[in-house]
């Protein structure tokens, strides 16, 4: 047996990534004159991302004006299509070994070893096209194989348009019908060549090659009715109010097919796969429909007296086809009152104060819940199984527990704001202070499969998010040449869940049974739960550390609160200087503090020993956990093995989740820009009216400093998508710096 | 004005309504799903039949890691090896794939004269209560499945092991009743039994003397109990089984056995997933100075010598170079032995080397992969392929012909009920012996005559071995060590024994020295502890035993 000196390849991971670019051109023309307007629009995006085959491209056209047809009748229409076609090599959630379903290009990428020329040796098989990698299990598929083997695609046509005539039935009364369609086809595709490995044993599927397609088409037509008048009803006092009725319907159709075991190797075609199936892997149906109809009548009224005080009152009741009869309905009014003190009162207004407003305002809204939650069904399978005798056709009862007594949601928002301007708009302050709480929050419940069924929908009780919002300006050097702006904007919100509704303790709301974001009635919404290194206090969190008798951390039985997602609060500041009228230069920087992140690129890089922080690090040399020990209570004497440290006692081995979380309080350097406007005077005999260029660059520059610093993780990249889950990293792409030159002609 | 009001409405209702824009009520009912109207009995019970097989498959994942059939190498200690989402499968798929179906079945089939579906519904309910019981002792049962009632049934306390126990033999004793009827209408479908209701009685008994069984630690009268069932039409013949048969379908992926989908993997071989474990594939090789005639139809050996397997990839086999556990007594397996057979020993959870292609996989019986003909050649290599041998038509064994045997024999023994404990003992090992090699032979997997051992010279060793013990303990040692051989894929039945008897007496330890309480029972699940308010969760370093198993705490490691 010979040995080898393991040489590192530097930049082996690095050179993975290439350099992205984009680039954007919109176009828009117009026209306006006594029988009307037109404009006409058109744009181009199109985008290159960091990794291989990850692109974007977007048209949009469109077209609009007003028409007045007669003195009494106007006409309004506009009309868009927009075109997005976008791809990626197959992304999804990394564990730090292998990734949870599907095969993921970043799953396996950050901690390919230091001695692995990623980069130099060959991915792929010439003859059968299966990838190739150091590992010779064939456990681990090379990410560099997936870029060029494995595809997401979303390709989508969008018709958007808005269309209403207005008759102006008295010169103060006007009756207006106003239509909006909303219509687009989705095409989505999903797929992996055949030969890929690192699947648990439910999705080996993957391994004989997979195709899915998916077409939908969603369409939103909506209908409203609206009288709208104005009148001075005295001198001081005028009055503006719109009353009417409005009717929208939502429906969506898909239809889809999902193929394994590939014949001939990279056709993406369903003929060239052997088995076709009208569910995915998971079981999840790729070919339903779904429709629901949202009926409103609404009013509000503006009272204005004199220019210093105003009153808006306003109120809707919908009736939504979702919910059963008895809850159909909801009414949902709001008022809001201001008060402009520099107009009311005589000599207030001066070069010191320039304006003073106060505002309060009540405002609620609704929400319902999506289709077919109320009403119990049965989950039909026509090829459930195969087994000895054949085919097996399965009717049973679903995990999903319907519902009927579902009602919708309530969101009530109370406001005080404040607008101020000093020293000749030298100063500005704008100050809100709110109060929302949602009642009965519609939520996915997860349920003990104890109780028959997997999941319901609930009404979750009541929700609060009390905070503040103050946004300070200053132009501290406004000078003919020069001008200085400083803007900060401060933001704190406090989230509570005040009320669970009965027969739960708590709401698991996104993530697993055993790691997620729960509801707890006390508690910030979405606080993190997992299990934890248990402490040598009374209650097991608090105290040193405790050490089993073989060295490792003393696991929890239980789960308990690890963590807070929710920021404790952020701050934005932006700076422009302006010379010349000409030359802006501007800057963004924003800071959050707190909030906590789960990060797996953390536990992977540092656990699995590539992050620089362990360049000194010496693996052969056992390791000795802080602690003491559970049997004795004196300090921990017992060494480990490096491996067997970082792989039972940190996340990517199964160790206490609380080991995973890191304060995710950042400073980040969002956007630095440098914009030139061209002086008029060059432009004066051409028919360009003007021109400006900038240069821009985002993301430049960040720093979570509570992380592990090679790791780079970030806490605003994080995995959910749109789900409600929050402060989760699972290994998925890193955040991009970008560098950008715009150009603008005015014609 | 007001003309132009009442004018407009009526022009948006006309508009909308004819856009079907006021129909709110016919929006409930979900198109894309059945009505519950259509409730088919049959469909429903393929559906309970079908994922009771699941349930058997899943629930024999931390059973067989305990009683060492297949390494456990989730931890080096069990506090680690099983924590609470690992059985989140195994209780979903009872309660929400198997128990709430089988309510919602007898709902509409009691009382209408289909005492087939009935009765056979009743038994697969009491085993999952049964095997509920013995894996997580105390679980939820009278206040379960009552989801529907709304916020009432999200929280199910538990009930006790003992009182859930004593409702399934109730259960049990109804199937008897229900199966002793004519049936209306017959199973248009029956992967068990093929609908004949008295093999479903048959099973029903054998279950009642398997549970009495479990009991006879705690349960004075169990031995009258047992002595009645001994007279009783139980399962004792190969016709009357009790096993899930799968196929050999590619989708849905679950038609073939879950081993089987494990170790033979599509494409070019070497991606063997999961270890065997070294000490059940010593105790079944020549533990006992002669071949069991029945490990080529158990195990399948990749590589023919460690040497080859080394040869192919030297990073294979990590174990080679880590120093014997002190502990280990000297004739315990240790690491892969020759000839080629490489699996793990108990409690390694080291990361996965590059040992694919080197790892002795299961063989035809009963996962449905190929049988082991190499004879003892040293260089031979063969990669598990999907495809190879059976294909995954494999079975869970659930209740074999051969297991009531033993059980006779231990009843005879410990208890002194009707019978002849090594009589019954020969017996159980002959018809094990016969059945694994008839499933081969139906599968086309066969062993030459040269390489198969002698049955006469395996049960005349065994016969030696229980007349040499000098007291009735190592005489059930003897009774148990064939029993665990004849459970070859069917962990439930060796984890109780194992719990209930402390035999096999030279289970291997854990590599580690000190791997905490055995799991007498398993923890209960995440989604049952974090999603249910009335939910406790047990000490995970303690030693929580089953109700029935009222041995020492060091009984078992």
């Amino acid at each position: 047996m010979t040995g080898t000196i393991p040489v590192a390849y530097p930049n082996n991971v690095n050179d993975f990534f290439q350099t992205g670019n984009s680039l954007t051109t919109a176009f828009n023309a117009g026209v306006s004159g006594d029988i009307g307007s037109f404009n006409v629009s058109f744009g181009r995006t199109g985008e290159e991302g960091y990794i291989k085959n990850n692109d974007l491209t977007r048209y949009n056209f469109s077209i609009g004006g007003i028409a007045n047809l007669t003195k009494k009748i106007t006409f309004t229409g506009n009309f868009s299509y927009v075109k997005t076609d976008f791809k990626t090599p197959t992304v999804g959630a990394g564990l730090g070994s292998n990734s949870n379903g599907g095969p993921s290009v970043f799953a396996n990428l950050f901690y390919v070893p230091r001695n692995i020329d990623l980069m130099g040796w060959p991915y792929q098989n010439p003859v059968t096209g299966a990838p190739v990698y150091y590992r010779n299990g064939g456990d681990i598929t090379n990410p560099r194989w997936l870029l060029d083997n494995s595809r997401q695609g979303n390709y989508t046509d969008r018709f958007l348009s808005v269309m209403r005539v207005d008759y102006a039935v008295l010169n103060w009364l006007k009756l207006a019908y106003r239509i909006g369609i909303d219509n687009y086809n989705e095409d989505q595709e999903y797929w992996v060549n055949r030969g890929a490995s690192g699947f648990p044993s439910t999705l080996t599927a993957f391994a004989t090659g997979l195709y899915r397609t998916s077409s939908g088409r969603n369409s939103i037509y909506d209908h409203s009715i609206i009288l709208s008048g104005g009148k001075n009803i005295t001198n001081d006092i005028d009055f503006t109010a719109n009353v009417g009725v409005n009717g929208r319907q939502d429906n969506y159709s898909q239809t889809g097919l999902e193929s394994t075991n590939q014949v001939v190797f990279g056709l993406q075609e369903h003929r060239n796969f052997i088995d076709n199936n009208d569910r995915d892997l998971r079981g999840n149906n790729l070919n339903y429909r779904r429709k629901q109809i949202i009926l409103g009548a609404f009013g509000d009224v503006t009272l204005g007296y004199r220019n210093y005080l105003y009153l808006n009152v306003q109120g809707r009741n919908d009736w939504a086809s979702t919910h059963e009869k008895e809850y159909r309905s909801l009414f949902y009014p709001g008022f809001s009152l201001s008060f402009i003190p520099t107009q009311a009162i005589e000599g207030l207004e001066s070069k010191t104060l320039n304006f003073l407003k106060f505002r309060v305002g009540y405002g609620t809204s609704a929400n319902f819940a999506t289709p077919y939650r109320t009403r119990p069904y049965l989950t039909l399978s026509s090829n459930a199984s195969v087994d000895n005798l054949g085919n097996v056709i399965t009717l049973s009862l679903p995990g999903l527990l319907a519902n009927p007594d579902l009602k919708p949601e309530l969101q009530k928002e109370l406001e005080f704001g404040l607008d101020l301007r000093m020293f000749s708009n030298r100063l500005g302050i704008d100050l809100s202070v709110y109060d929302r709480t949602a009642e009965d929050q519609i939520v996915g419940r997860t349920l003990d499969p104890s109780t028959g069924f997997d999941e319901t929908t609930i009404n979750a009780g009541t929700i609060s998010n009390k905070g503040i919002e103050l946004g300070l300006s200053i132009t501290p050097v406004r000078l003919e040449n020069l001008t200085w702006n400083l803007r900060a904007n401060y933001t704190k919100n406090k989230s509570k869940v005040e009320k669970l509704p009965e027969g739960s303790k708590e709401i698991l709301i996104s993530g697993f049974t055993n790691l997620g974001n729960f509801a707890i009635e006390g508690q910030p919404y979405g606080v993190i739960q997992g299990t934890y290194a248990v402490r040598n206090g009374l209650d097991g969190r608090t105290g040193d550390l405790l050490i089993t008798s073989n060295g490792d951390y003393k696991l929890s039985s239980e789960i308990d609160i690890i963590g807070d997602p929710n920021p404790d609060y952020m701050i934005s500041g932006f700076s422009d200087f302006v010379l010349f009228k000409s030359l802006t230069i501007s800057g963004q920087l924003d800071f959050v503090k707190g909030g906590d992140i789960y990060s797996f690129s953390a536990g992977a890089l540092v656990g699995r020993g590539v992050a620089k922080e362990l360049e000194d690090f010496n693996p052969e040399l056992p390791v000795i956990l802080p602690g003491i020990l559970e049997e004795t209570g004196e300090p921990n004497n017992i060494p480990q093995p490096a491996s067997g440290v970082f792989f039972a006692n940190t996340i990517i081995g199964g160790g206490p989740d609380d080991r995973g979380i890191f304060d995710g309080t950042r400073l980040r350097l969002r956007e630095l820009s440098l914009t030139y406007t061209l002086p008029t005077r060059w432009l004066r005999n051409s028919f360009v009216e003007n021109v400006t260029i900038s240069a821009i660059g985002n993301n430049l520059w960040f720093r979570a400093y509570n992380t592990p610093k090679y790791s780079k993780v970030d806490p605003d990249r994080t995995a959910f998508g749109t789900s409600n889950g929050l402060g989760f990293d699972f290994l998925g792409g890193p955040s991009a710096k970008r560098y950008g030159v715009n150009l603008k002609v005015n014609f | 004005m007001k003309n132009i009001l009442k004018l407009s409405c009526l022009v948006f209702l006309f508009v909308a309504g004819s856009c079907g824009i006021t129909d709110l009520e016919e929006n409930l009912e979900n198109p894309n799903e059945v009505g519950v109207g259509n409730l088919d009995v049959n469909l429903l019970m393929n559906k309970i039949q079908l994922d009771f097989g699941d349930f058997v498959a899943e629930a024999n994942v931390p059973s067989m890691e305990l009683s060492r059939m297949v390494a456990m190498t989730g931890g080096d200690v069990y506090e680690r090896a099983y924590q609470p989402q690992t059985h989140n499968d195994i209780w979903n798929r009872a309660y929400q794939d198997v128990l709430i179906q089988i309510e919602t079945l007898l709902s509409r089939t009691d009382g209408t004269g289909l005492t087939v579906h009935s009765g056979s519904a009743r038994v697969l309910k009491a085993y999952v209560m049964l095997t509920l019981v013995d894996l997580f002792n105390d679980v939820p049962y009278s206040q379960a499945l009552q989801g529907s009632l709304g916020a009432e049934g999200f929280n199910p306390g538990t009930d006790s092991g003992q009182s859930i126990y004593a409702a399934a033999i109730t259960i049990l004793d109804e199937a008897i009743a229900l199966l002793g009827q004519t049936a209306t209408g017959s199973l248009s479908r029956d992967i068990y039994f093929g609908g004949s209701a008295a093999k479903w009685a048959a099973l029903a008994n054998t279950l009642k003397l398997k549970a009495y069984l479990n009991l006879r630690l705690t349960d004075a009268g169990a031995k009258a109990k047992i002595e009645e069932l001994l007279g009783k039409d139980l399962v004792d013949t190969d016709a009357e089984e009790f096993t899930y048969k799968y196929a050999t379908s590619d989708v849905p992926a679950r038609s073939r056995h879950p081993l089987y989908r494990q170790m033979y993997q599509p494409g070019t071989g070497g991606n063997a997933d999961g270890y065997l474990s070294n000490y059940y594939m010593l105790v079944s090789y020549k533990q006992k100075g002669v071949e069991d005639p029945r490990w080529r139809y158990y195990f399948y050996r990749q590589v023919g010598s460690i040497a080859t397997a080394l040869a192919d990839e030297p990073e294979s086999i990590p174990c080679i170079i880590s120093p014997r556990p002190s502990h280990y007594g000297p004739n315990q397996a240790w690491c892969a032995f020759d000839p080629g057979f490489f699996g793990r020993d108990h409690g390694n959870n080291d990361g996965i080397p590059p040992d694919g292609r080197a790892l002795t996989c299961f063989g035809v019986y009963p996962a449905g992969g190929r049988v082991d003909v190499n004879l003892d050649d040293p260089i031979y290599q063969g990669l598990a392929i999907q495809g190879q041998g059976a294909n995954g038509a494999g079975i869970e064994p659930i209740w074999m012909a051969g297991y009531t045997e033993f059980l006779k024999a231990e009843a005879a023994l410990t208890l002194g009920t009707t019978g002849d404990a090594k009589a019954l003992m020969l017996s159980g090992v002959n018809k094990s012996i016969a059945r694994v090699r008839a499933f081969g032979a139906a599968k086309g997997q066969t062993v030459p005559a040269a390489l198969e051992p002698s049955i006469m010279d395996y049960t005349d060793a065994v016969a030696a071995l229980y007349d040499a013990a000098a007291n009735d303990d190592e005489r059930l040692g003897v009774i148990m060590k064939e029993y665990y051989i004849a459970l070859w894929g069917n962990g439930i039945e060796a984890y109780n024994m194992y719990r209930r008897t402390s035999k096999p007496s030279d289970m291997q330890p854990t590599r580690a020295a000190n791997p905490g309480n055995f799991v007498r029972s398993l923890i209960y699940p995440a989604n049952y502890v974090n999603l249910n308010s009335s939910a406790t969760q047990k000490n995970i370093a303690g030693v929580n035993k089953v109700f029935w198993d009222n041995n020492p705490d060091n009984f078992v490691y």
